[in-house]
C-alpha cells in the first residue's frame, strides 16, 4: 500500500476519471479491482484499490485490504464510509458509474478528501 | 395549541439543531433519498410498505403510555439517547404517513425531545463539546481509575482499535441491518486531560450483541458487550455521535492517544489490553458479521424486508415491554407486506432535494 505525501501536487498533471463524495480523507494510489458480490472476493490483494457498487458488513475482510475504496453508492453514512474512516482509508462513495468507468489493473490516485479519482500515468 | 406554541419556541433550538443534523446527512450523502446511503437497500426501499403501519402503532402505544407513565419513566426505560433519538426520526419522517394531525404530531415530537434533554443533560449534539451522557465526575472517575494503554509506547494497539470498532460497526449493521440500529451506543466527547494537555473521550458501547430474538437461527454471538474508551487528539473533530458516526478531516488512528477495551464474552469479562486479546477479538467478530451478514444477503427478497420490519420493530421494544406487549411486527402488518411485496415495485430513481423541500417536509414546525 502506497500512501502520498501531503505536498504532492498531483492535480496539475493527473486526469480526472471520475468524482463522487469524499466520504474519508486521504490520499492513496494502486491498482484497481473491481468486485460487485462476495463471490469475486478471492480476486482481491493487499495494496489494491477496491472498486465496488457498495458494501456491506460482509465485504469488511475484503475492506481491509484496500489501499483505497471507491463505491457507485452510499452517503456519508453509509458503511464504506464509516468502516473507511474507522481504517484511515481513503474512501469516494456516491460516483453512480466508478464500476463501469475504472477497469480492473489501471493505475489510479484516490482523493478521499476532495471525492475524485485521478489517473496515473 | 397556544401552550404547545410556546413550548416550541423554548424549543427552537434543539429543533433547529435536529434539523441542522439531518440536513447534514442528507446534503452531505449526496442524494436524500439514496437508498444505497443505507444498509440494506431494503431499509429504504421498501420502507413505504411498514413506515406508516409502524408509526402508527408506536404513536397509539406512545400515548396509551403517556396516560399513566410520566415522560422522565418513559426517557429513563429507554436507557440509551439513541433508542429515543430513533423513535425521534420515526415521528418526524412518518408522522404524515401516518395520518396524525399537525398539532398531534408537534406534541409527541415536542415530549420526545424533552425526554432526550432529560436524557442527556444539554444539548443534543456534541458542537458545544458538552456532555452528553456522562457527567464530569462519572468522566473523571472513568479517566483515574482505567488501565489505558498508550499508543505512544504501543503504536500498534491504535490500528488494532480501530480495526476492532470497524468490526463492531459491521457487527452491529449486520444484527440490526441498518445504520440506525439500537445495539451501540457512541457518546462524547469529553474533555479530558491527557499527560496534562486537553484531549477528548469518545465512549463506544456496544450491547445486546447476542439478542436471541434477532440473531439468525444457529449463529449467535460469543460477546453479550464491547465497550471501548478511546483518547483522541483535541483537533480531531466529532460532531455526529448521536447517530454514532462523525464527520473529520484527521485520521484517527494517528490521533489516538490512549485506549482501553473491556468485551463481555459467554458472562466473562475479559481487558483488552493485550495484542493476542485483541486480534482475536477483531477475528471474531469480523467473522461473525461475515455469517450474520451472508445469511442475511442469502434470504429472499421478500424475507429480508420481513426480518427489516421486525429490526424496525424491535426499536420500541421499551414502549412495548412498559406496556407488556410483544415487541414483533403484528401478523396483520408482515402479511400484507408478504403479499404486496410481489406487485411493490420500489422507485429507483433518485430525486434531488433542494433545501426547501427538505425543510418542507422533515421540519415540524411547517405544516403540509
Amino acid at each position: 500500500m502506497e500512501r502520498l505525501p501531503c505536498r504532492f501536487n498531483y492535480n496539475m498533471r493527473k486526469k480526472l476519471l471520475i468524482k463522487g463524495t469524499g466520504a474519508s480523507p486521504g490520499k492513496a494510489e494502486g491498482q484497481i479491482v473491481i468486485i460487485k458480490s462476495p463471490a469475486e472476493f478471492s480476486k482481491m490483494k493487499a495494496g489494491q484499490i477496491l472498486v465496488a457498487p457498495i458494501t456491506s458488513p460482509t465485504w469488511l475482510l475484503v475492506m481491509q485490504k484496500a489501499a483505497a475504496i471507491v463505491t457507485d453508492y452510499g452517503g456519508i453514512l453509509s458503511h464504506p464510509a464509516i468502516v473507511c474512516r474507522e481504517f484511515g482509508i481513503p474512501a469516494v462513495v456516491n460516483t453512480r458509474k466508478a464500476t463501469k468507468v475504472l477497469k480492473n489493473g489501471m493505475k489510479v490516485v484516490v482523493d478521499g478528501k476532495r471525492g475524485k479519482v485521478y489517473e496515473k500515468k | 395549541m397556544e401552550s404547545g406554541v410556546k413550548f416550541m419556541k423554548k424549543n427552537n433550538l434543539l429543533i433547529d439543531k435536529t434539523m441542522k443534523a439531518f440536513e447534514r446527512v442528507a446534503f452531505m450523502g449526496g442524494d436524500f433519498s439514496d437508498p444505497f446511503a443505507w444498509w440494506p437497500l431494503n431499509f429504504i426501499l421498501y420502507m413505504p410498505l411498514y413506515m406508516p403501519q409502524f408509526t402508527r402503532d408506536l404513536c397509539s402505544d406512545y400515548r396509551l403510555l403517556r396516560k399513566s407513565t410520566p415522560i422522565e419513566k418513559i426517557a429513563q426505560e429507554h436507557q440509551y439517547p439513541t433508542a429515543l433519538w430513533l423513535d425521534l426520526v420515526s415521528f418526524l419522517s412518518g408522522s404524515k404517513m401516518a395520518g396524525l394531525k399537525k398539532e398531534e404530531g408537534i406534541k409527541i415530537i415536542l415530549e420526545f425531545l424533552k425526554m432526550l434533554e432529560n436524557l442527556m443533560v444539554g444539548n443534543i449534539f456534541c458542537e458545544d463539546n458538552r456532555n452528553i451522557v456522562w457527567d464530569e465526575i462519572e468522566v473523571k472517575r472513568i479517566i483515574n481509575r482505567t488501565s489505558w494503554v498508550e499508543t505512544k509506547l504501543k503504536p500498534d494497539f491504535a490500528k488494532l482499535f480501530a480495526r476492532l470498532h470497524s468490526g463492531l460497526i459491521s457487527l452491529d449493521e449486520a444484527i440490526f441491518w441498518n445504520t440506525n440500529c439500537a445495539t451501540r451506543e457512541v457518546h462524547g466527547p469529553y474533555k479530558v486531560k491527557w499527560e496534562n494537555t486537553p484531549c477528548q473521550l469518545i465512549v463506544r458501547e456496544y450491547y445486546n450483541l447476542n439478542e436471541p430474538k434477532l440473531l439468525p437461527p444457529n449463529l449467535s454471538s460469543p460477546f453479550k458487550s464491547v465497550s471501548t474508551l478511546t483518547i483522541y487528539d483535541p483537533r480531531v473533530r466529532f460532531d455526529f455521535p448521536i447517530l454514532n458516526d462523525y464527520t473529520h478531516d484527521l485520521p484517527l488512528v494517528e490521533n489516538t492517544k490512549a485506549v482501553f477495551g473491556v468485551a463481555i464474552r459467554h458472562n466473562k469479562i475479559e481487558l483488552l489490553n493485550t495484542k493476542g486479546a485483541l486480534k482475536e477479538t477483531c477475528e471474531l467478530i469480523e467473522k461473525k458479521s461475515l455469517e450474520i451478514g451472508s445469511w442475511a444477503e442469502s434470504l429472499t427478497k421478500k424475507e429480508q424486508v420481513v426480518e427489516t420490519v421486525n429490526r424496525y420493530y424491535y426499536r420500541v421494544k421499551p414502549i412495548r415491554d412498559l406496556l407488556g406487549k410483544d415487541w414483533q411486527a403484528p401478523k396483520p402488518l408482515v402479511q400484507s407486506i408478504r403479499k404486496k411485496i410481489s406487485s411493490f415495485k420500489p422507485v429507483q430513481e433518485k430525486k434531488r432535494m433542494t433545501k426547501k423541500q427538505f425543510y418542507q417536509i422533515y421540519d415540524p414546525r411547517i405544516g403540509p
